[in-house]
Order: structure tokens, then sequence, then C-alpha cells
């Protein structure tokens, strides 16, 4: 213990010496100290850290090699190190891909752009570090007529986003933080800030956008010619009202008035309406992502704190409002004007959360605090996340040993899995990537079209563990995966050892170890079964299904 | 207060609500809830009305978005055309008594049923978390958040909670379950709080089923598209209610029964992540697993494919009418608190929240599926000597205007001065009419009923002390029904 918290002064010394002020993950310390309103837990081990740092930044558990490599290792710095180690590798892009795609599509399907294509645009967005301003302003503003960013028109054409409705609703909710549901017929009678106004401004800017396709049957998300203001009425009131495109808080854009057939910056073409000067949603991609737009970078760094956190510091987090203010407001500001001044790196931000003790505090309490009475926005103690259906996957595949196989095995182009016919009997186990992830989508994930916000065990994914063909299989000896291996290994305390780093990301005490002496000795005769059953029951633990 | 909690017989008699609430603030100095449990059974042992406990199980019928009380419990056939509406009132089973003619069915059961036609409260905006829990006050961020741990417990997780401080083990059949799918993920948006359990803890939540078919009829709807395929207005009689696909057999019991004992050891050497609420809600729900896969009880009450045609039919082949039924079969099996949505579908404005096409709406889709299947399930719970003992509650969050809008299909717009409520079976009253609204169907003009009164009632009739304390997150007593009172009006 003595030895860890010099080794923590050391840490803490090297890093404000470097920055010349105090750093950011310590202001966020000082803040979380200020209001925790009781004892807060210690820091987390070295294996609670890693297995948490690895599922938050790449989306799965660390392979046994990595934990034992790190738990070993005496460099004092050597969080710090793994941190920027985890977020400069490939996986941190694709952990990103999978957390951005569930907060904005919702698992909703399309058809206009594929899967894969998506995948390779948001994946290489984070790959170069695209800051989140650009990101949200090319998924606002893409057309579909540039090949690079033709992906981005997912976000409006795709996932039951047709109608201007839902896609006024959707980046009001997605990049504002507020639900304007009520707002659409009448000002929200309980948050008062959230007006009827506020929707139909948004609504202004997107009600141009229209789909269209060409001979050839491609998609292409047009804007046709604004004429006027946009004209609403509240269902308590006869009055109209007249909006043009404007966001909460910010002055309304006028619409400008062309004289007749001098509204088109270019013709018509190929069955394309002519393409007009006052574009508003190129306009809204620009006002929306602006610096000063508080209500946008608050809800960014809001919805990637929670991320980390497993506890928005304002939550829900789609109602960002005066009444339901952050639990440490002036954190949030900081984050919000740091964020800014970063110029919306997401990476810079992820890191300082990371590097605060905050983050790697420990999700055990000191013995004599009852947990019921710990508030999850006290940040006394780790929150602990349930695993995404992708988290899940990707560890499971990693701890059965069963990753590089099926990573290996490539899509069959006939595939046509779907869950419902994998359930019903009707389809044998997927064998390839791309499958398993569907299969865990639907086992696992929220309908399309709900958020993923909270963990929401079921009964029904516990059956699934305990029971899916899928994981049966992964848990039969073959081509040296984790229980064919485990087959060969006659020292029970090394089984053990193997057991608990593959699975739970540390080393078993020795209870532990003695229990899974005595379940071998007891079940001799069957003794792959046996190695199977132990693997199988820590994969179903809490302490794997969680992010602790 | 620990002498009394050491004899609690001597002292059950002279037991009053503010003794409680005493006993409730030395929760704080380590008074235990499985104390409260003793000395609710004591006091129940003592003092009780006859009605106390019994109903064994309850089916609570919300129909999310707030019936019309006009169209259907509340007629005013003397209120002129603009109150009134399109729809006459029909006389029914009670001489005397008359209700909305679209539920000519429930009309003739109405024997059976007890009316409170003077529901109020404050609070006209879906307050599904105001109607079903004891909280005293609510505001709409409350009411959006399913996962606010600060909340209070729906009414349903209360029971469970009882349940579970009273029995030894875990329950084969869930004793909180809620059904077709979890409350508004079918509508287009967020999920609404209400049926959770609040600071009880997720562990509480209901177990929610899932309903993978869809709709086989367009329905009347709050934009008037043509092509919305509600469930609720008819589904295809192979498509069930369930908890996931069907639960594979090929692992021997012995095998599964060998595994849960290995992960309870290994669990119990962590025991340390027990406090953490999410790991709670995760290890409930794979015990319900193991209850599945070890003894199908509950799969097997929520095949409705088992059921003979007729009565299926009879319940209506929509989503609400087999919903119902398969409340019916869990009641039946063993379930103490099965809740049925008639929830929204598509728009956020869907179910029974008709702003728009409200007579299209009423007529075609609600008021037929409501009168059949809720007559349905009254007469076959009868039919199967179960009525006595089950209780069954239709509320909503509030009602409706009493003058009709000129939204597009015509529509009544939120209202909760006045609203009305049903109540059946387990104790309560038959035949009966509770309270009276004045001519317009607006305010209440004789015996006020709060929604925290229906819920006193049905706990009392169920067996659950209303005033008992649960701690909440912060260790306060808080009386489980709030400030509710039980109704001798409503009891039998």
């Amino acid at each position: 213990m003595t030895n860890r918290l010099v080794i923590l002064c050391v840490w803490a010394v090297t890093a404000s010496v470097v920055s010349g002020q105090q750093p950011v993950h310590q202001r966020i310390d000082k803040a979380t100290a200020e209001r925790n309103g009781g004892a807060m837990a210690s820091l987390a081990s070295d294996a609670e850290f890693l297995r948490r740092v690895y599922l938050d930044l790449t989306g799965i558990i660390p392979a046994a090699a990595e934990t034992r490599k790190f738990l070993a290792d005496s460099d004092p710095n050597k969080r710090a190190k793994t941190i920027d180690l985890l977020l400069a590798s490939k996986d941190f892009s694709r952990r990103m891909r999978e957390v951005v795609s569930v907060m904005l599509l919702e698992r909703r399907a399309g058809t206009v752009i594929s899967d894969q294509e998506w995948n390779k645009f948001v994946e290489g967005a984070f790959a170069a570090d695209m800051p989140w301003d650009q990101f949200v302003r090319e998924l606002i503003s893409a057309d579909g007529s540039d090949a690079r960013t033709r992906p981005a028109i997912r976000f409006f054409v795709d996932g039951g986003r047709s109608s201007h409705d839902q896609m006024t609703q959707d980046v009001a909710r997605l990049f504002l933080g507020m639900n304007l549901q009520c707002a659409q017929c009448h000002n929200d009678r309980n948050i008062r800030e959230y007006e009827q106004a506020h929707y139909f401004g948004i609504y202004a800017y997107l009600r141009q956008s229209k789909l269209q396709t060409d001979k050839s049957q491609r998609a292409f998300l047009i804007e046709t010619v604004a004429k006027d203001k946009m004209e609403f009425q509240s269902v308590f009131s006869k009055n109209k009202q007249f909006t043009g495109p404007r966001l909460p808080d910010r002055g309304e854009v006028a619409v400008p008035a062309f004289k007749k057939g001098d509204e088109c910056a270019a013709p018509a073409k190929d069955g394309f309406p002519g393409v007009p000067k006052f574009r508003p949603r190129q306009l809204l991609a620009r006002d929306l992502t602006a610096a000063d737009n508080r209500r946008f970078v608050r809800n960014a760094v809001n919805r990637f704190w929670f991320l980390m956190m497993g506890r928005g510091l304002v939550h829900p987090l789609d109602l960002l409002h005066v009444k339901n203010p952050a639990s440490h407001p002036d954190l949030l500001e900081f984050l919000v004007d740091d964020f800014v001044a970063h110029k919306f790196d997401v990476k810079y931000l992820l890191r300082q959360i990371a590097l605060s003790q905050s983050y790697q505090r420990s999700s055990i309490l000191p013995g004599d605090i009852d947990p019921a009475a710990v508030k999850p926005e006290s940040y006394r103690v780790a929150n602990a996340k349930g695993l995404s259906s992708e988290q899940l996957a990707w560890s499971l595949m990693r701890a059965t040993g069963n990753l590089e196989r099926i990573a290996a095995t490539p899509l069959s182009k006939k595939s046509k899995f779907t869950y419902k016919d994998y359930v019903n009997g009707r389809l044998p186990a997927p064998d390839n990537l791309s499958d398993v992830m569907k299969l865990f989508a639907a086992a696992f994930g929220n309908s399309a079209g709900s958020p993923e916000v909270d963990f929401t065990p079921s009964a029904s994914q516990s059956l699934f563990l305990l029971n899916d063909k899928l994981l049966r299989n992964w848990l039969t000896p073959r081509d040296g995966n984790l229980v064919d291996r485990l087959t060969k290994e006659s020292n029970s305390d090394r089984i053990a050892e193997e057991l608990y780093l593959v699975s739970l990301s540390r080393l078993p005490d020795d209870e532990e170890k003695a229990l899974v002496r005595g379940s071998l000795e007891r079940h001799k005769s069957r003794r792959s079964q046996a190695l199977g059953d132990l693997a199988w029951a820590l994969l179903t633990s809490a302490e794997f299904r969680l992010n602790h | 207060m620990l002498r009394i909690l050491g004899s609690p017989r001597t002292a059950c008699d002279g037991m009053t609500r503010r003794d409680l609430l005493h006993l409730g603030g030395l929760g704080l100095f380590g008074v235990g809830v499985a104390d409260l449990f003793r000395l609710q059974d004591a006091q129940a042992a003592g003092g009780r009305d006859s009605h106390f406990g019994r109903a064994r199980s309850c089916i609570l019928i919300h129909l999310f978005g707030a019936h019309a009380q006009h169209e259907t419990f509340d007629p005013k056939p003397d209120a002129p055309a603009e109150i009134q509406g399109e729809l006459k009132a029909i006389a029914t089973s009670v001489p005397g008594v008359s209700i909305g003619e679209g539920l000519p069915r429930i009309a003739r059961v109405m024997d059976r049923l007890t009316v409170v036609r003077s529901l109020t409260h404050p609070w006209p905006f879906h307050g599904v978390h105001y109607a079903l829990s004891g909280i005293p006050t609510i505001s709409q961020t409350v009411e959006a958040d399913p996962t606010d741990r600060s909340l209070w417990p729906f009414i349903g997780s209360v029971v469970d909670y009882v349940e579970a401080g009273r029995a030894n083990s875990a329950p084969a059949m869930p004793q909180n379950i809620a059904l077709p799918f979890r409350l508004y993920s079918r509508a287009n948006f967020r999920l609404l709080g209400g049926p959770y359990a609040g600071f009880l803890g997720s562990r509480f939540d209901p177990i929610w089923t899932e309903f993978a078919g869809r709709g086989t009829r367009a329905v009347p709807n709050p934009t008037a598209k043509p092509d919305v395929f509600d469930p609720y207005g008819g589904i295809r009689a192979e498509d069930g209610i369930d908890l996931t696909g069907p639960i594979p057999t090929d692992l021997s019991p012995q095998r599964v029964g060998l595994r849960r004992s290995l992960l309870q050891q290994l669990d119990q050497s962590r025991s340390w992540l027990d406090g953490q609420d999410r790991v709670q809600a995760f290890g409930r729900h794979q015990e319900l697993a193991y209850a599945l896969l070890t003894s199908p009880r509950l799969a097997r009450a929520l095949d409705i494919h088992q059921e003979s045609e007729a009565v299926r039919t009879r319940y209506g082949m929509t989503l609400f009418g087999q919903s119902l039924l398969a409340a019916r079969r869990l009641v039946e099996g063993g379930g103490r608190f099965v809740t049925v949505f008639w929830d929204a579908y598509g728009d956020a404005t869907g179910g029974w929240d008709t702003h728009y096409y409200h007579y299209p709406r009423l007529k075609e889709l609600l008021l037929p599926g409501l009168d059949e299947a809720f007559s349905a399930l009254i007469l076959d719970l009868e039919a199967r000597g179960l009525l006595d003992e089950t209780l069954v509650l239709v509320l909503s969050e509030h009602g409706r205007t009493p003058r009709l809008t000129n939204r597009p299909g015509g529509g009544r717009e939120h209202w909760s001065s006045a609203y009305c409520g049903v109540l059946a079976g387990g104790g309560a009253a038959r035949g009966g009419i509770v309270g009276r609204s004045d001519g317009s169907g607006g305010q209440v003009a004789d015996t006020p009923v709060s929604p925290k009164d229906i819920l006193a009632t049905a706990l009392h009739l169920l067996g659950v002390d209303p005033h008992m304390m649960v701690p909440d997150r912060l260790n306060r007593p808080v009386p489980v029904a709030g400030d509710g009172l039980v109704r001798p009006e409503i009891l039998g």
C-alpha cells in the first residue's frame, strides 16, 4: 500500500511539472472530491484498472499476456503509458465507431448506406483524429455527392429518420441534449426552457431536405428552395407563429428573398432540381457545431463523460436544462471550455478523464459504507457499467480463445443471418465476425430506436449465455482455444491462474484456486467438460458481465 | 420501540400510523426491513378488516395515453353535443348505471365491477410514475427517466419487494411481470419512466416480456397514415408473447444445476460487488434464467398457444387481448403482480392519447379491443373461480377534456381534474359506482378519490400494509402508497 502511495505521488508530481499548471485530470479530481458527500473508495488495483481501461478505450478485455505484463511492470508511470498506448491503437477507432454508431443510429438498420461503408467512414474519422465538431458537421451537411462523406448521409436517411419531425427531434436530443418531444405541439409545460419555437427553429433548418434517387437508384439528400419562414401553432392557442432557422439561444437565420428564377446556384440537371443558393441544412452544420454553442459542446462532453464514468454529469443525457443541473456544474463548464480549447479532440478528453483518480477509483467501497446510500453521481466509487453487446462479444471471443479463428473466417456472400432464424433453430451458430456481432446485438442490444444508456439485464440475456449453443461451441476444445489449452495443462493452480486471467483479467486468490482444484478433482472422469464448466461459470458471472 | 419489536404480539393492537412512522425513523439506527415486515405481519394478525389480503394476485391494466371518461365509464348523455360527443350511453347489468355505448360486453359484466368516477389529481401530463407509485409530486424530467433510482417504487415492485422479504427462496414465478413489452419501447421515442422499482433497486423492476410479431390490420392513427399496422388492432394467431426465443433443452438439468452451484461459489468469493445496484439486478435475472431452465413454469404460463382457439378468440386476436389471456395464465400459474400495458405503438401520441382522430380511433380500435378483452377476462376468471382472489385494475395517467376540440378527426386533450378507473374481483365491491363527476365530466362532484387511494386500497387487498415504510436511498422512511388511504367505498 505504502508502495502504491509513493508511486502515485511521483506520478502526480511529474504530470504537473510537465504542464506547468494544474492538469485537467487533477481538476476533475478536485471537483469530485468537493462534492463526494462521504469517504471514497481507494484507487483501483492494477488489474481492476487495466480491465476497465481496455473495455472503455478499446471495447475488449485485455489478453492474458497483456495483463501479466502490466501486473509485472514496475514502471510508476505504467497506467498513463497504457492509456496512451490504447488511445493510439487501431482498436480505439473501432471502439469509438461502435460507441458512436449505437449512440447516433440507435441500432436502426438502413438500406441506403451499407454497414461496411458507414463503419469505414466512422472508423476513418477516429483514426484520423477528426475533431468532434467536424465529424458532426459532416453528418449534418453530407448530401451524398462527395465520395468521402457520402456514408455520413446514413445519419439522416437511414435509421427511420425519413420524416422532418424525427430529424428535428434527433438533432435536438443527440447533439443538444434536449428532448423536444413535447415541444413539437406546444411549449413544454414542465421544462420552461424547451419552447415550441426551439423545435420549429431546428425544423426550419431541415425542412428543405429531401431524399432523391438518380437513374441508378442512388439516393441523395438534396435541399429544395426555401421560400418563407416556418409557420407553426401551439395546440393551446389559435395564434400562428413564424420562425426562420434558429437554434436555441441563438439568432435567427434570415431566409433571403430571391427574385423568381434567381433562387438557384446551379440549374436543374438529370432529373434533380436546381441547387438552391440558400441551403439551411448546410447552415445548421455550421451553427450547431459553433464553438460558442455551449449546448452542443456541453452535450458532447456530457456524453463522453458518461461513456467513461457510467453516469452523466447531467442525467438523463437528453434533459440538459436549468432545472436539471449538472451534479458538478463548474466541472462541466470547465471541461466544455477545455474541450473547445483543444479543438474538440475526443481523444484528449477521454485521456484526461482516464488519467483522473475519479476514473481510476475502485468499484469496492470501504466495508463500513452502505453502498445503497452512495449516489452514482458522487463518483465516490467506480460505477459498474454493463458491457455493451459489442464489448461482450469481443471479450467472450477473446476469453474463450476463439477470436483469431472467427476474425479470420471470411463472411460468406450468401450469409443471410438473422437473429430470429437463429434462435428458432433454422441456422447454425455463426462463425464469422459480422454475424457474431449481429447475433450479440440482437440478444443484448436494445430494440431499434431506443437509446442504450443504462444497463438493462434480462432473463433472456442470461438464458442466452447460460444455454445458447454459440457459447457452448466456444467452450468445446478445438484448435488451441482456451479449453483445448487447459486440457493439456495438469497443474490445477496454473489452470486457475489462466482461467482467471483470461476471463476476469486478474489472478485468483487462494480460495478461488482451491475452488478450481476441488472442482477438477471431483470431476476427474470428465475433465474437459469440467474445465468448460469452470470457464463458463466465470464468463457468466456478474464480474465478467460488468465493467467495474 | 425495540421492546415493541421484541414482543410484537402485545404491541400490534395499539399500533398507530404514528408509531410506524416512528419506527421508520429508527431505520436510521439499524432497524432492518425484516423487522418492518415482522411488525407488519403482527399488525395484520391483530386488527385488520376482513378485506386485508383477500387478493392473492393482481392484474393491473394500464391504458397508456389516458382514456376519455366520456366515452368509457362516465358518459354524459344529458350534456351538450360538444361535451357528450358522438357516442351515446347504454344501460348495464346494474340498474341505473350506464356506460359508453362502445363497451356493450363490459356493460353486461358491470355487476362484477366497481367504477370510480371521481379520480382526481393535479398533473395532466402522462404521469405513469405518478399514477402507479406513491410519489407525491412529479415533473416531466422525473417521468422521463426509467433509471432514476431516487424515484418511488412502482406498486408491482412494492409487492415483489414484500414477497422477497417474506419468502425464504426465490420464487419459481416472477412476482412482478409486465406485458407485452417495455413501456413506450415501440413509440419511436425514448423510454418513459413509471413502472420501475426506483429506490428499491433495479432488481425489483418488472420482468418484461417481448412481442416479436407485428400488426395485421391498418388502424386509424394520430397522423392519419394509411399503413400503420398496430398490433393492438390485430395480430397473427401464431405470434406469441415470450421472454426470449424457444428455450433449448439439450443441456441436462444436472449440468445446469452443477453450473449454477459453481457460479454461486465463484460469486460468493466476490461478494464485494453485490452492493452495486446493477450487479443485483443482473443476479436476479440470472436466477430467473436458471429457474426457467430447471422449471419451465413461466414459459408454459406465457404460452398462450396452449389455449383453445375458442378461448383465444374470445379475448380477441389483438396484442391487448392475448396479453390479458397471458396475464390470466400467469396468475393461474402463481404470478402475484401482472401488468398489461395498452401502449403507444409507432407514434408518440398513440395508445389512448386521442388528441387526433378521437372517434375513428375509439370506434375502430380502442373501444372494441378493450370491450372484448376485458369482458372476456372477467368472465374467464369467474368461470375458473379465480375472480374472488384476483384483483383486476383498469387505470391510466389521467382523463381527457370534457370539451371536444376541432383538431383533425376531433380530439380530447389531457385532463386530470376528474377521470375514471375500474376495479374488479379480489375483494373489491361488485356492481358499485364510487364518486360522481359534474354534468360535464370535468370536476368531481362527490367523493374525490386520489390515484394514491387506489394504490393503497389495492395493496391492502393484496395483504400489504399501504402505510408500510420502506427506506429510500438515503434511508429515509417512505410510505409505499404515499398519502393514499384505503377507501372503504371500494371494498366489497
